[in-house]
Order: C-alpha cells, then sequence, then structure tokens
C-alpha cells in the first residue's frame, strides 16, 4: 500500500520535527528568554520569574562608564577584525580557488583550521607570542586574535562565492581589454560580494561574542563586552548582566537577520 | 567594417608535463576567413584556441596576428574577440553595459560608447533590450548580446569556441544563418572552434580536422568531404562505410582489386597502398534487381531510417558487414521492405582508398 506507507512517513517526518522544534525551544530558546526578562527586573538579585517588569537595571548599566567602554571596545575591535579578515580571508579564498598551483589546496586546510582548534589552544600560543611582540593587553593583539578564528569564516563564505560562477567571466573580461585587476574589480567583486559581506558579519560577530581569546589578550583597558560579563560573573552577580546579556543576543540577532535579508537577495539576484 | 587579420601558427605546441596537448602545429589563416578547428574533445583544439587568446601559454612556437607576434602578449592588450559557449555575460550588468564593457575598458567617451552600443544592438537586432538583464533573455538573444560585445570594438580577429553548443538543434540552425550573415557584415578574421562537423561545414571557408594534438588536414569543407587524406578524417565528416584490406591486386587503368577483412572482393580507383576502402552512403545505390556497377553485392535490409529528406538503408551483405545506403526521398518515393532481400552497388570511381 504506498499511499498509506507514504502517509506514515510524512507522519514520522511531522513527529520528528515537532520533537526538534522542541528541544530547540526548551535549550535554545527558553534560557534566551529567561535572560531576556531577568533583566526586566527591580530587585538587586536575579530573579525569575520577575515580579515587574521595569527598566531599573537598564538605567543603572548605562550609568556605569565601564560597561559603555567595553561596548565601544567590542565594535572597534569587531570592526578591525572584519576588515582583515574579510582582506586575508577573500586572499587565501581567491588564491586556492583560482591559483593553478596544486601545493595550495592544504594551504586551504590550513586556513580553516583554527575554527577546529578550541579557542584556549589558540591563545596560549599567542599570548606569549603578543608578549614577545610587545603587543601584548594592546588593541592589535586582541584584533589579531579574533582575526585568526574569524578569517575561516570569510574564506569559507568568499570560496563559496567564488565557485558558484563560471571562471569564464574573468577571461571573458579579459579579452575585452580588462587588466588582471580590472577584471578583479569589475568582475570577480560584484560576483563575490555577498559572500564578502556575509562572510565579514560572521567575521564581527565572532569578535563580538568571543571570550577566551579576549580574556587572556586583552587588557581592563582593552577588555571587550564577553570579557567585563565574565568578570562580573565572576565576582557580583546582578541584573546588569542579565541586562548587558540581553543586548548582546540582541545584536547578535539582528546581525544574523542581516545576513538572512542578505542571502535571500543573494539568491534572488541571479533570478533578476 | 573592419579588415580582418591574417592569423599565423609557427611551429605551436603545448605540452602539460609529458603530455602533448598540441604537436607543432603550422597554420596560416588568411585575412576575413572563416576558419573552422573541427575535433573530437582532446584534440586539441581548445588549445589551440586558448593560444590565441592568451589564456594558454605555449610550450614552444609563435603566434602571430598580421605578422607581429602576440605569443606573450597579455590577454588584454591582443584587442581580440572572443565568444564563450556559455555567453560568459556578467550577470549583474544590463545588455547594454555588457556591450560596453569593452568600450570602457578602453576609455572611450560616454557618448561615443552610447552611439557604438545602439549600432552594435541594432546589428544583433536587439534594438529593444538595452535595459535587460541577460537572466532576462533567451538563450540565442544571449549568445547575440555575446556577439554584439565581442565585435563592438571591431576586433580585426573573433574566436569562437562552441558557441552554439548550448543551444538546441533548431536555434543552432538559425543561428548559423545568422553568424554566417554576422561574418560578412563585419568583415573580421574568425576562428572557429567546434565538435559539430555539421556546423563547421555549413559556415566555415576552410577548416581544420584535429585529432590527437594535431591537424590531419586543412581545407575547404566539401574538399575534404570528398578527398579525405586517411580515414579519421573520413569517419570525422559525414558518414563512411569502411572496409578494412587485406590484400591488394593492382588491375589496369589505376583500378586495384581489394581483398577485404570480411571476405569481399571490392574494385576501387586509387593508391594500392592504402589500408582501408571507404564509400560514403549516397554513393551506394539500392534496387530490388542489380544495378550495373562496379562493386556489387545482395543482401537484406536490417535497418530503416528516415531522416529529413532522406532514407538510410542498413544492408548485410556478408556476415559482420553491414552497409549503409543513403537515398535521397521525395513524397512519392517507394520505400524497400524491411527484411526484404536487396542488391548494393557502388562504382570503383566513387570508392576512396585510404591510409589509415
Amino acid at each position: 500500500m504506498p499511499l498509506s506507507g507514504e502517509l506514515g512517513l510524512r507522519l514520522a517526518g511531522r513527529t520528528c520535527a515537532a520533537l526538534l522544534l522542541t528541544l530547540f525551544v526548551v535549550f535554545l530558546v527558553a534560557p534566551v528568554v529567561v535572560v531576556a526578562l531577568m533583566s526586566f527586573t527591580d530587585q538587586l538579585y536575579l530573579a525569575f520569574p520577575p515580579t515587574r517588569l521595569v527598566l531599573r537595571w537598564y538605567y543603572v548599566v548605562w550609568d556605569q562608564p565601564r560597561w559603555l567602554r567595553a561596548a565601544w571596545n567590542s565594535i572597534q575591535i569587531g570592526v578591525a577584525t572584519a576588515s582583515a579578515s574579510v582582506f586575508l580571508g577573500t586572499l587565501s579564498a581567491l588564491a586556492v580557488t583560482r591559483g593553478a598551483q596544486r601545493w595550495l589546496v592544504p594551504v586551504g586546510s590550513l586556513v580553516v583550521a583554527p575554527m577546529m582548534l578550541p579557542h584556549i589552544i589558540i591563545a596560549i600560543g599567542l599570548y606569549p607570542t603578543m608578549l614577545d611582540l610587545g603587543l601584548s593587553s594592546s588593541y592589535a593583539a586582541v584584533v589579531i586574535g579574533h582575526t585568526v578564528v574569524a578569517t575561516p569564516l570569510v574564506f569559507i563564505t568568499v570560496s563559496a562565492a567564488l565557485r558558484g560562477y563560471d571562471h569564464a567571466l574573468e577571461l571573458a573580461a579579459m579579452t575585452l581589454g580588462a587588466n588582471g585587476w580590472r577584471s578583479f574589480i569589475h568582475v570577480t567583486l560584484p560576483m563575490i560580494r555577498s559572500g564578502l559581506v556575509v562572510g565579514g558579519i560572521f567575521a564581527f560577530a565572532v569578535s563580538f561574542d568571543e571570550l577566551m581569546l579576549a580574556l587572556f589578550l586583552a587588557s581592563p583597558r582593552t577588555e571587550t563586552l564577553p570579557r567585563l560579563l565574565w568578570e562580573h560573573l565572576a565576582q557580583t552577580v546582578t541584573p546588569a548582566i542579565a541586562v548587558v546579556a540581553t543586548l548582546v543576543l540582541a545584536f547578535t540577532l539582528l546581525l544574523l537577520l542581516t545576513v538572512q535579508a542578505l542571502r535571500r537577495r543573494g539568491m534572488a539576484e541571479p533570478a533578476a | 567594417m573592419t579588415r580582418g587579420a591574417a592569423l599565423e601558427f609557427a611551429g605551436l605546441g603545448k605540452r602539460y608535463g609529458a603530455i602533448a596537448a598540441l604537436l607543432p602545429t603550422n597554420l596560416m589563416i588568411t585575412p576575413g576567413e572563416f576558419f573552422a578547428v573541427l575535433g573530437p574533445s582532446g584534440s586539441g583544439k581548445s588549445t589551440l584556441l586558448g593560444t590565441v587568446a592568451g589564456f594558454v601559454a605555449p610550450s614552444e612556437g609563435r603566434v602571430m596576428i598580421d605578422g607581429a607576434d602576440i605569443t606573450a602578449m597579455p590577454p588584454h592588450r591582443r584587442n581580440i574577440g572572443m565568444v564563450f559557449q556559455n555567453y560568459a555575460l556578467f550577470p549583474y550588468l544590463t545588455v547594454a553595459r555588457n556591450i560596453a564593457f569593452p568600450l570602457k575598458m578602453r576609455r572611450l567617451p560616454r557618448a561615443e560608447i552610447a552611439a557604438r552600443v545602439a549600432r552594435a544592438l541594432e546589428m544583433v537586432r536587439l534594438g529593444g533590450f538595452a535595459d535587460r538583464m541577460p537572466a532576462q533573455l533567451s538563450g540565442g538573444q544571449q549568445q547575440r548580446v555575446a556577439l554584439a560585445r565581442a565585435a563592438v570594438y571591431d576586433p580585426p580577429l573573433l574566436l569562437m569556441d562552441e558557441p552554439l553548443g548550448a543551444l538546441d538543434k533548431n536555434l543552432r540552425e538559425d543561428m548559423q544563418e545568422e553568424l554566417r550573415q554576422f561574418h560578412h557584415s563585419v568583415g573580421a578574421t574568425i576562428l572557429y572552434v567546434t565538435h559539430d562537423q555539421q556546423e563547421a561545414a555549413s559556415m566555415a571557408d576552410r577548416m581544420a580536422i584535429m585529432n590527437h594534438g594535431a591537424i590531419e588536414q586543412v581545407g575547404p569543407p566539401h574538399e575534404l568531404y570528398e578527398r579525405p587524406r586517411n580515414s579519421f578524417v573520413a569517419r570525422f565528416l559525414g558518414e563512411a562505410n569502411m572496409f578494412g584490406i587485406v590484400r591488394t591486386d593492382p588491375l589496369p587503368a589505376g583500378r586495384s582489386r581489394f581483398a577485404t577483412e570480411v571476405g569481399l572482393e571490392l574494385l576501387a580507383c586509387g593508391s594500392p597502398t592504402g589500408t582501408v576502402v571507404c564509400i560514403r552512403p549516397e554513393n551506394v545505390t539500392i534496387a530490388e534487381t542489380p544495378p550495373a556497377r562496379d562493386n556489387c553485392f545482395s543482401g537484406r535490409i536490417v535497418d530503416i531510417v528516415h531522416a529529413a529528406g532522406s532514407i538510410r538503408y542498413r544492408v548485410a551483405i556478408a556476415p559482420n558487414c553491414i552497409v549503409t545506403a543513403r537515398v535521397a526521398s521525395e513524397r512519392r518515393t517507394t520505400v524497400l521492405p524491411r527484411d526484404g532481400v536487396v542488391h548494393v552497388g557502388w562504382d570503383a570511381e566513387d570508392a576512396l582508398v585510404l591510409p589509415a
């Protein structure tokens, strides 16, 4: 009975989907909602469920220059990391996908390796290096650390973009009179633009949410939001932590939505 | 209208490690010629084209345009137009901006670019399509945009790499007509690479047949068809009945009697040193009574194929030997019955004796 078989299969599929959705809600969405709700408390400690929803602790965070400075640090480091990662990731993606040399293929795996490595290993390696270079506890140290772990994301999105179109486009540009540089500007860049922007946003988000490297490489002067959150958790647990966590979450969510919108546009482009 | 350029290959060869993609080749293409390079895939035709475009650096020899050596010149300075198999239109630019691209690269004044683009669009009959995106056009229209883009800067030489390969059959035949007219109106020399022999033969002034990295024969299509130099060329251009020769007995008047692998004795004119006797299907007469021909055999029709304007009969005349005969068909042509016993025959003069 093929019809009832198909029906059974569909039912099983639906059950699985419902189960997954439940797990997703319980383990991923629920904690976020709990943290967000706790940030609106009027108590002096973290309490759930909140008795009233007020903005008291948002004012407290806003009035503390240390939180603001950490936020500003995070944004600066994030932007610098994204820029450096886009530059390096694009160059390595071009070399690996367009370069004719066979020895470049393992280089590709090397570029993405930091994504697999635990951040603490990278941090332990980078810490003495930064000391030797006289860069310890500078902005550069954090940006370099974050660039190491963010570049793979740009490499992957840009490589995918490069593989997604016919290399003949660049050859055509050359026969039409464009030298290597102009064919890159007029052909390669427009073709990989959405992969480049998405990779850059990912790189920013990685830097913005990263804790381990910031613990090792930043100083109180260059501390980022996740690092300050960590310090507060270790000392005094106040609803201010929930406020900052909620704000970081909201910001990251905004970045993800931007990526989604860009992806949708990127997919619509060829049909347009 | 531009004057076409002369294109010359002097001892040009390309090897990748131990593999020779192109054996040292000499070839002269005259100004304004429509020259087709025909061969199976891997025969070296794309390598040959690549050296002219500048994508492939030859291992030896030179490429010359109008006598000037361009072997080491980077692609963007060669001033050659090229049409690619998948059109290679820039998907993010409108039709007009695609065609304007080479003019922009040459830093022409804006007004002149606009005028030239408009003229190019008229030439390929896409006047109303300037602001469309490539993806909004049909395959044939995209190919016409690619033609306009490759010709808008009046290059004296146009390269075409299987430009009709992605189109369906009817459109391909229309485009062949269009390409010939295009060639007449631009006057440029065209080097056209294809694996489709019908396409090459219907458009080219001359063509080269390539195999295993070497040119087998060069000449006008009809000449290659009627006087192939070897059995590869004969087989590659059109259909051919082939008989392997095992023994040759020379006869008077330039004729020989050839004993063949399948055990038949054939009369043919031509070199007694050949190894294959080749007869074109249209030279084989098929009838219910024995025809008055030098070679005559009886056999059974094993297959009948009706094509536009002709009928192909496959007749088994000996064990392991099937001869194909093609006859023009009209409305009143009587079709011989399948499995019917018939006679096939051909004259000694129609048989070609060729080296392998």
